[in-house]
């Protein structure tokens, strides 16, 4: 980012070809409406490349970009609520499932990863991003903390929360 | 028997990042907890379900749109020239307007003994004297009225009371 800053636009390019698959991935679960959330994708790297003489170094580059997304997701969510026109989960947009024939294991495990997508769309907006921010995108706490602007202890028990319902969903539908 | 230990605590230490001296109490503590060690194993699981989650990829087109949209809002954002025309009228008023102000302030008479127009006025030394009182020749009657009037402007510019204010006596 500090190249581009200096007039590099390869550095930019390599930052969006980078980033571009995890904000989408991101912001397809936070919103759950895929043309939504390519959109949104491309208003969070907008947003950088018009900001980015303004940007200082204070933290991690993929903190300030997902607080960017998580800002833009919490928007969006609140926008369709306003319109009564809360995205429907859009579970197919979050990856094809392509089990193979006979493959009683692979068809578990699919099995498995529709129910955990399922109770991830219906966590709460900040759970919903703690945890894909956590367990997706490989931020520590600190650094969810920042992105999300709220404090370490906050993002701990978001983790909690958001945990026991996913275990809950889980293990409700294994027994 | 279920184990009082906070499940925060477990989720920090599986996630890395619990202290070193908490992390050593927990991993000398799981051994003897079998709740702990399954809520361990659950949160692990977990996090490689969650991590395993297929990421979304962007449409081929996806980078092209991006530079297209930064040209369209480029040729869409109005020019330097624009701006600066936009920015600098008001400024340049302004700063026309506040250097007026000062020439005047300039221009005005210090401490109020020199009337305003002293800049025209011929100075002292080129007037030609008056030798004479007998000189000067009234041009119309005095108006009496308007000099009884002049004590009561005076004594109000000393800061005494006006003929009207006083008290009655």
């Amino acid at each position: 980012m500090l190249a581009f800053q200096g007039g590099d636009r390869r550095a930019f390019e390599a930052l969006f070809a980078r980033y571009t698959p995890r904000v989408l991935t991101f912001l397809t679960r936070m919103v759950r409406d895929r043309a939504r959330a390519e959109e949104l994708t491309q208003d969070v790297f907008v947003r950088i490349y018009n900001a980015a003489d303004r940007y200082e170094a204070r933290a991690r580059f993929s903190t300030y970009v997902f607080g960017i997304a998580h800002n833009l997701a919490l928007n969006e969510l609140a926008r369709a609520h306003r319109k009564h026109e809360q995205a429907r989960p859009d579970l197919s947009a979050l990856g094809a499932i392509d089990p193979a024939p006979g493959a009683e294991e692979q068809l578990d495990a699919e099995r498995t990863r529709g129910r955990l997508e399922r109770a991830i769309a219906e966590l709460p907006e900040r759970q919903r991003a703690a945890v894909l921010l956590r367990s997706e995108q490989g931020l520590d706490y600190e650094e969810i903390a920042t992105a999300l602007e709220t404090s370490i202890s906050s993002v701990k028990s978001l983790l909690h929360r958001a945990r026991e319902t996913l275990l809950a969903a889980l293990g409700k539908e294994d027994a | 028997m279920e184990c009082q230990r906070n499940p925060e605590t477990i989720a920090e230490f599986v996630d890395g990042e619990l202290g070193p001296a908490e992390r050593a109490e927990l991993e000398a503590h799981l051994p003897g907890c079998a709740p702990c060690r399954e809520r361990v194993a659950a949160e692990r699981r977990l996090g490689e379900l969650l991590a395993a989650l297929p990421a979304i990829e962007a449409p081929g087109d996806f980078e092209a749109r991006f530079w297209a949209r930064i040209g369209r809002e480029r040729d869409a954002a109005p020019s330097l020239w624009d701006r600066l025309r936009g920015s600098i009228w008001p400024r340049v008023l302004t700063l026309g307007v506040a250097a007026a102000g000062l020439t005047l302030l300039l221009l005005l008479p210090r401490g109020g003994t020199t009337p305003p127009t002293a800049a025209l006025r011929v100075p002292e030394a080129d007037r030609p004297i008056v030798a004479d009182s007998e000189d000067f020749e009234l041009v119309q009657d005095p108006d009496m009225d308007a000099i009884s009037m002049v004590d009561v402007l005076e004594s109000w510019d000393d800061g005494s009371p006006a003929p009207d204010d006083a008290p009655p006596s």
